[in-house]
């Protein structure tokens, strides 16, 4: 049964503050959900902030590897199901600092949209079947008559172009 | 803070994202990025980016997609088009999500392109290798709410690329009623 926090300080929310983006990325990446992106964060946070008040985090240098290796660990118990993340994430939040809450600022919509139509045609189509139609590179450049390479390559120049884009500048 | 000394590249960080790394790589990547505040900004910046885009509806959908949608929660009223003639889909309050199914044969098809054009006849914007149905000889045209504010009903111009040669399909009319 998870407890309540033995102490909630300035430590304790300067570690959630400067991890959470950061797990929640990992969290995208691995299990493509942002629900489950969100509840690995507070999973992992809690975890993390128990080993450090029971004094069982070793090597005190070393801390972001732990941090590292608990969201990874976590991750893959998540995936295999062997989390019943819910509930278990609800609980997580009731232990983290008070007045720590974590924060995702999101694109704006309109402004993703638009910048979408100012690609390219086929830069276009790139970005879309990897992350709406979810293809893999090689998929991808078998159904565009392109290279893998090619397809990496058109890719990250589109999204870094996206990127500009969304944050005010040129697409 | 000091800078990072060697900040992860964009394209390493987006290999990352699509999962196209070695393993060891992928994890090297990872584990830098939780113990480095820099590359920390830059990949939180890119997986916001992507987490948009995965949101995004695209204007024309895979039935895959569409499944996925519709399995999600998402009301979907589909309006069957031909080419040539005029058909009229109604955005009712109950309905999420309008998909125009655009029937054709694409049977040869190796590829199919999309013009959104304006009625004076400009191509608005032009869309490659959209998705499509060589069977059923659909392509499905997602059409939401706030599209309204796009102003004039736009042609659905289709072209296929069959054998290295483009043909035109046709022009697809619907109009739409926003209430």
């Amino acid at each position: 049964m998870l407890e309540p926090p033995i102490m909630e300080d300035e430590g304790e929310r300067a570690i959630c503050q400067k991890y959470a983006n950061r797990i929640r990325a990992y969290g995208l990446r691995h299990l493509r959900d942002g629900e489950g992106a969100q509840d690995l964060v507070q999973l992992v946070l809690l975890a993390v902030l128990e080993a450090r008040r029971a004094g069982r985090i070793e090597d005190p240098s070393r801390f972001e590897s732990y941090v590292f290796g608990t969201c990874r660990n976590m991750a893959m118990d998540m995936r295999r199901g062997e989390l019943r993340r819910r509930n278990l994430a609800e609980r997580a939040t009731a232990g983290l600092p008070e007045g720590y809450e974590p924060e995702w600022p999101q694109v704006d919509r309109a402004r993703l949209e638009h910048c979408m139509r100012e690609l390219e045609p086929r830069d276009r189509a790139v970005v879309m079947a990897t992350f709406v139609e979810d293809l893999d590179t090689d998929e991808i450049g078998h159904s565009m008559k392109l290279s893998a390479g090619n397809v990496r390559v058109i890719r990250h120049r589109a999204l870094a172009r996206l990127q500009a884009c969304v944050q005010g500048g040129e697409a | 803070m000091s800078a990072c000394p060697k900040p992860v590249p964009f394209e390493t960080l987006v290999a990352l994202s699509t999962g196209d790394l070695a393993p060891e790589e992928a994890a090297s990547v990872e584990e830098h990025i939780f113990s480095c505040d820099d590359c920390a900004v830059a990949s939180d910046r890119l997986a916001r980016l992507v987490g948009g885009i995965r949101e995004l509806i695209p204007p024309v959908l895979s039935h895959a997609l569409r499944d996925r949608l519709v399995a999600k929660g998402t009301r979907v009223l589909h309006t069957p088009v031909e080419a040539s003639i005029p058909a009229r889909a109604r955005f009712a309050p109950e309905v999420d999500l309008l998909v125009h199914v655009l029937r054709a044969d694409l049977s040869r098809a190796d590829r199919v392109d999309l013009e959104l054009v304006t009625p004076e006849g400009a191509v608005r914007l032009r869309f490659e290798h959209v998705p499509f149905d060589a069977k059923t000889g659909e392509v499905l045209i997602a059409c939401q709410r706030h599209f309204e504010a796009m102003g004039d009903d736009p042609i659905f111009r289709v072209h296929a690329l069959e054998s290295g040669e483009e043909r035109s399909v046709g022009d697809y009319f619907v109009h739409h009623e926003w209430r």
